[in-house]
C-alpha cells in the first residue's frame, strides 16, 4: 500500500492508484469532466489539476499515479485559480443557452461554474456557432455546448466496441462527429447521452419535454432481459420521461442498452385495462371488481374440490412476489400445487460487448425468480407440465398472470382456449385475455415494488416509479380478495409483506426483506450454504 | 569552413547524395565500425560523452534518451526518425533528406542497433512528398548494399526502415502525437507517464530522434566522442545547422559550431538586413521561441546561452524582421498558425490559441481595447503549464515575448485604432 497526504488527511491506496481515485477514497471530490471511472484516461479537460508539494507544475489528478509520501493539495488558492482558468476557457465559446438546454439542472458545466468559476466573462469575440447535428436515430449533438471531453468517443470504442463517434477538425473547430456515411446507431449508443457532462449529446426522445428538476427519480431494475440492469426511472405525474442506468459494478457497470432505455415506450400508447371483464355469451363485458372477483371465485369453486384441478401460470415478466402470491393462494384456498411459468427457450444468443456489457438472449427478467418460487431446477418451457395436464383434462381452471406485453404463442393459446374456466390478469386486452372467462386489470412492473432474480441469481429490488391507472390492482391484492371469498385470509398488505412471508419459506431468502436487499442486489447463495451446514 | 558534420558532403560540388557518392566520402564506415567492433553500451557511452543533444527543439541528451529503453524486455523496440519538420522558420532536416539522405539513414541504423530494434520508421511531414521519395530510394540502395535487411554486414543484426508520411499536422512532430499518428490514429499527444521509452509505438519501448540528431551519429562513431565534444561550447557540443530566413540578404542554411553569435549569423553569414534596413526583431529558434530585440543579438546560439536570456535554441530556425515589420502583424501571423495547428485535445490550448488570435486580429485591425494587451499576457500565463504537451508553451511564448518586448507598438495600435506600420 502507498500512503499519501491529501489536504492534510492521510490515505492509503494500492500502488498504481491515481490521485483522483485516492482522493475519492478519502472523501475528497476533485472536479473533472473527461475522467470517467469506466473509461481510459484522456487527461484533456485539465479541470482536475492539483498541486503536489515539490512538483514544478500542477498535475492532472486523473492521470497521475500516487507515490509514497506524496503531499497533494486540491483546495489551495493556486488550484482554485487553475479551476477558474479552465472554466473560463470552457465557457468562451459556450452559448450559455441554459434556459432552453435539456441538461440544465444536471449539468456539470453549470455546477462547476457555479462552484469554482467566476461570474464574468472577458471574451469579447464572436462565439463560434457550429450547427447542431443529427447523429443517429436517437441522438443529436448540440455542437455549441460540447466541451470535447471525448467521453462519448471513448465509450463507443472501449465499451461499445465500435468507434461510431470521432473528433474531426482541429483546435477550437474540433467537433464530435460520426465518420462519413455512418450513423450513431448501436445497442449501447444512448449511454453517451448519460455520460456527456454537458448538454451536448441529447436523446431526441427526451428533448424539450420537461425540465429535469420536475422529475422524480426511482431506483429500478430493467425488465427487458435476464441481465437485470440497474436503472433509474425518471417520471413526473405518473408519466415516465426516461430510463437511465444506475451504476452497479456487479451487474451492468454504468450502462444500459437501448432496449432497456426505451423499455417504457411500448407501454405509452397502449389501451390499458382498467375495468374487469367477464365473458357473457362469448363476449367480454365490463363489470365491477366485486362482481369480477365473485365470478372468478365461483368459477374456481366448481373445480377446486378435486386436488390440483386449478392451476396457475405466471409470465416471467412478473415479480417473484406475484408468483409466490398466486402459489400461496392456490395451495391455501383452492387445493392445488399446480403452478408454472410461461418459461421460454431463448431463440437468440447472449450479446456481449467490448467493455464486458452483456445483453442476454433470454429477454425476460425473472425466469430465475420463478424457478426459485416454483422449486424448479430448470425452466419448464412454455409451462409444459401444466399444458399437458390441461390437454389431458386434469386441469380445469387456470389463473394466468400476464402483466406485460410479451407474446404468447398460438399453440399455447390453443390449449388455453380448451379450458373450462380461465382467469387472466393482464394490462391490455391481449390475445390471452380475450380467451378468458374473467379478465382482471393488472399492474406493470413500473407500477409496483418487488423483486426480480437475474441470470446471476442476484435478487434485485425494483421500486414503484409510477402509480397504476385507476381501477388496476396488484396481484397480491387480487388473490387476497379471491382467497377471502373462499374464507381464507392471506395476511399481506403489500409486496413487502408478501416478500417477508416468502423469506420464511425459502432458505435462499432467509433474513432478507425488501429493505435489506441493498442497492447492488443480493447474490443468492446455494441453499445448502445458506442452511449453514458445516463442511 | 572546416568542422562541418551535417553539411560536409552536401556542399561538395557534384555531390548527389547517392549511395555511391556517400560511400566515396566514407559513408557507412561508422555502421561497419559500430556493428563490427562496438557493443550497444559502448555506443551509448560514446554518445553520452559526446554531449550530443537533440536537434529537434528540446535539446534532450541523446545518449540518455537511449539509455531509458529497458535492456531486457520481451517486447519489440522501435526507433522513429522524426522528419516531421514543421516548425515555421526551420528547413534543415529537409536539406539533409534531399541532399544527403544516407547520412541520417546511417545514423538511424546505428541508433536502432543500439536499442536493439529491428524495425524503425521515418515519420516524414506529409508535404515532403519529394523527400519521401528520395528516402525510399535511399533505403532501397542501402538494402541492396546490405546496410539494411537481414544480417547486416554479417553482424547478425536485422533491420528494416519504413517511411511513414504524415497528413499535414504540426502536432505530429510532438513525439507522442507522432506515435499516435504512426499507429493510424488522430495525432493527439499522449499524457505522460508512460513515456515512450517504456511505452511508445504499439505499446512498445520507443525512441524518437530528430533527423539532424541522427545525422550526427556517424561522425561520433567514426571520430570518437572527443572530436565531437571539442566542437562548440560546454553543454552545447558539436555543430548546428542554423536556418536563416526573413529580411536578410542571404537567407539559407549555415552550419557552424554551436556558440556562434546570432549577430555573426545575421550580419556575417546572411550578409545583413535587406535594403540595409535596421533590424527590429529576430526569432532565434523557430516560431515557438521567444523573439529577441536588436539589443540581444550578441547572444551565443547554443542551448544554455539562449535560455539564459529567456529564449531557446529550439530548432535553430532564425527568422529576421526589419524595421518595416509590424510586430502586431507578425505576432498575429504566428498566432494564426498556432490557432490553426492546435490539435484541440486539451482545454487551455484549444480555446486559448483561438482567443489570442482573435484579440490580436482586433488589435491589428483597429479594434483593440486598452485592456486587451494585459489580457493577452494573462492568457499566455493561463495556457502555460496547464496543457498535455509543449504546444501550449509553443503558442504562448511567442505572444508573450512580442507583447512584452514591443508593448508600445501594441499600445499605439490600440490608441490610433489602426496598424501604425501599414503602408
Amino acid at each position: 500500500m502507498i500512503t499519501l497526504t491529501i489536504n492534510d488527511s492521510e490515505v492509503s491506496v494500492e500502488p498504481g492508484t491515481t490521485i483522483i481515485s485516492a482522493a475519492e477514497k478519502a472523501g475528497i471530490v476533485i472536479p473533472h469532466y473527461c475522467w470517467h471511472p469506466a473509461l481510459s484516461i484522456a487527461g484533456s479537460c485539465r479541470l482536475c489539476l492539483v498541486e503536489i508539494e515539490g512538483a514544478p507544475k500542477d498535475v492532472i489528478a486523473c492521470g497521475t499515479p500516487v507515490t509514497e509520501g506524496m503531499v497533494v493539495r486540491t483546495e489551495s488558492e493556486k488550484i482554485k485559480r487553475d479551476r477558474e482558468i479552465i472554466l473560463e476557457f470552457l465557457l468562451l465559446n459556450h452559448p450559455l443557452d441554459c434556459p432552453v438546454c435539456d441538461k440544465a439542472g444536471e449539468c456539470q458545466l453549470q455546477d462547476y461554474s457555479f462552484e469554482y468559476g467566476t461570474s464574468h466573462s472577458r471574451f469579447k469575440e464572436e462565439k463560434r456557432v457550429p450547427p447542431f447535428k443529427d447523429l443517429g436515430p436517437n441522438i443529436m449533438l448540440a455542437t455549441t455546448r460540447c466541451i470535447l471531453c471525448t467521453r462519448c468517443t471513448r465509450f463507443m470504442d472501449e465499451i461499445g466496441g465500435d468507434a461510431q463517434l470521432t473528433v474531426i477538425s482541429r483546435g477550437s473547430n474540433s467537433e464530435i462527429a460520426v465518420p462519413e456515411g455512418r450513423q450513431l446507431e448501436h445497442p449501447l449508443a444512448g449511454n453517451v447521452v448519460d455520460i456527456c457532462p454537458v448538454g451536448a449529446l441529447l436523446d431526441k426522445n427526451f428533448i424539450h419535454r420537461t425540465r429535469v428538476w420536475n422529475l422524480s427519480r426511482t431506483p429500478s431494475v430493467c425488465g427487458e432481459c435476464s441481465a437485470g440492469c440497474n436503472t433509474y426511472v425518471d417520471s413526473s405525474l405518473d408519466k415516465i420521461f426516461r430510463i437511465i442506468p444506475r451504476t452497479n459494478e456487479e451487474v451492468n457497470g454504468h450502462w444500459i442498452c437501448e432496449t432497456g432505455r426505451y423499455g417504457n415506450k411500448a407501454y405509452e400508447d397502449i389501451e390499458r385495462l382498467t375495468i374487469p371483464k367477464v365473458k357473457e355469451e362469448q363476449t367480454l363485458k365490463n363489470i365491477s371488481w366485486n362482481e369480477a372477483v365473485k365470478t372468478a371465485s365461483d368459477g374456481l369453486r366448481k373445480y377446486q374440490k378435486t386436488k390440483n384441478s386449478v392451476a396457475g401460470l405466471i409470465s416471467p415478466g412478473a415479480l417473484i412476489e406475484d408468483a409466490f402470491a398466486v402459489k400461496e393462494f392456490l395451495s391455501t384456498a383452492v387445493n392445488s400445487s399446480e403452478i408454472s411459468g410461461l418459461f421460454y427457450k431463448p431463440d437468440k444468443e447472449d450479446k456481449s460487448f467490448r467493455g464486458g456489457f452483456i445483453i442476454k438472449g433470454d429477454s425476460t427478467p425473472n425466469q430465475e425468480g420463478l424457478q426459485l418460487v416454483f422449486g424448479m431446477d430448470k425452466p419448464d418451457i412454455n409451462g409444459g407440465s401444466i399444458m399437458s395436464r390441461i390437454k389431458s383434462g386434469n386441469i380445469k381452471a387456470l389463473y394466468v398472470v400476464h402483466n406485460d406485453l410479451s407474446e404468447i404463442s398460438q399453440s399455447i393459446l390453443d390449449v388455453l382456449a380448451k379450458l373450462p374456466f380461465l382467469i387472466v390478469e393482464d394490462i391490455v386486452l391481449s390475445p390471452v385475455a380475450k380467451l378468458a372467462d374473467v379478465v382482471l386489470p393488472g399492474a406493470t412492473s413500473f407500477e409496483k415494488t418487488g423483486t426480480f432474480i437475474n441470470y446471476q441469481k442476484r435478487l434485485q429490488l425494483l421500486q414503484q416509479s409510477v402509480n397504476a391507472p385507476e381501477g388496476v390492482k396488484n396481484t397480491w391484492d387480487i388473490v387476497k380478495r379471491l382467497a377471502s371469498m373462499q374464507n381464507h385470509h392471506l395476511k399481506w398488505n403489500s409486496y413487502g409483506d408478501v416478500f417477508m412471508q416468502m423469506a420464511k419459506s425459502y432458505p435462499e431468502l432467509k433474513g432478507l426483506t425488501h429493505f435489506k436487499i441493498g442497492a447492488s442486489g443480493a447474490l443468492l447463495k446455494a441453499v445448502l450454504q445458506t442452511a449453514g451446514s458445516s463442511p | 569552413m572546416n568542422n562541418k558534420i551535417i553539411m560536409k558532403n552536401m556542399e561538395q560540388p557534384g555531390y548527389t547524395g547517392s549511395l555511391k557518392d556517400y560511400e566515396a566520402e566514407g559513408g557507412y564506415s561508422a555502421l561497419k565500425k559500430a556493428l563490427g567492433e562496438m557493443s550497444q553500451d559502448a555506443i551509448i557511452e560514446e554518445v553520452k560523452k559526446s554531449g550530443l543533444r537533440g536537434r529537434g527543439g528540446a535539446g534532450f541528451p541523446t545518449g540518455m534518451k537511449w539509455s531509458f529503453v529497458p535492456k531486457d524486455t520481451p517486447k519489440a523496440r522501435y526507433l522513429i526518425n522524426n522528419a516531421d519538420e514543421s516548425e515555421p522558420g526551420t528547413f534543415k532536416d529537409r536539406a539533409i533528406m534531399i541532399r544527403d539522405p544516407h547520412l541520417t539513414l546511417e545514423g538511424q541504423i546505428i541508433s536502432s542497433y543500439v536499442i536493439k530494434c529491428n524495425v524503425s520508421y521515418i515519420y516524414i511531414r506529409g508535404e515532403f512528398y519529394r523527400e519521401a521519395e528520395i528516402l525510399e530510394r535511399a533505403i532501397k540502395e542501402a538494402e541492396n548494399a546490405g546496410y539494411l535487411g537481414d544480417n547486416i554486414l554479417g553482424s547478425g543484426f536485422d533491420h528494416r526502415i519504413y517511411v511513414h508520411r504524415g497528413a499535414g499536422a504540426y502536432i505530429c512532430g510532438e513525439e507522442t502525437g507522432l506515435i499516435e499518428s504512426l499507429e493510424g490514429k488522430r495525432g493527439w499527444p499522449r499524457i505522460k507517464p508512460p513515456f515512450p521509452a517504456l511505452e511508445g509505438a504499439f505499446g512498445c519501448p520507443t525512441v524518437v530522434n530528430n533527423t539532424e540528431t541522427l545525422a550526427n551519429i556517424p561522425f561520433i562513431i567514426n571520430n570518437g566522442y572527443a572530436a565531437f565534444a571539442s566542437i562548440g561550447v560546454e553543454r552545447g557540443t558539436g555543430t548546428k545547422v542554423y536556418c536563416i530566413s526573413g529580411h536578410v540578404k542571404k537567407p539559407g542554411l549555415y552550419e557552424f559550431p554551436m556558440g556562434i553569435t546570432l549577430k555573426e549569423l545575421i550580419y556575417d553569414c546572411a550578409d545583413g538586413i535587406r535594403d540595409d534596413n535596421n533590424l527590429k526583431a529576430v526569432i532565434p529558434g523557430g516560431a515557438s521561441m521567444p523573439v529577441l530585440t536588436p539589443g540581444e543579438i550578441d547572444v551565443k546560439m547554443d542551448f544554455d546561452s539562449l535560455a539564459k536570456i529567456g529564449s531557446h535554441l529550439g530548432s535553430a530556425g532564425i527568422i529576421v524582421m526589419d524595421d518595416k515589420t509590424c510586430m502586431v502583424d507578425a505576432c498575429l501571423n504566428l498566432s494564426k498558425f498556432y490557432a490553426h495547428e492546435s490539435c484541440g485535445q486539451c482545454t487551455p490550448c484549444r480555446e486559448g490559441m483561438g482567443w489570442m488570435k482573435s484579440i490580436l486580429d482586433r488589435i491589428e485591425h483597429g479594434q483593440g481595447e486598452p485592456d486587451d494587451i494585459d489580457l493577452l499576457l494573462e492568457i499566455t500565463n493561463n495556457i502555460e503549464g496547464r496543457t498535455i504537451c509543449a504546444f501550449g508553451e509553443a503558442g504562448a511564448w511567442p505572444v508573450r515575448a512580442f507583447v512584452t518586448k514591443f508593448r508600445s507598438e501594441f499600445e499605439e495600435h490600440v490608441k490610433q485604432k489602426k496598424c501604425v506600420l501599414a503602408a
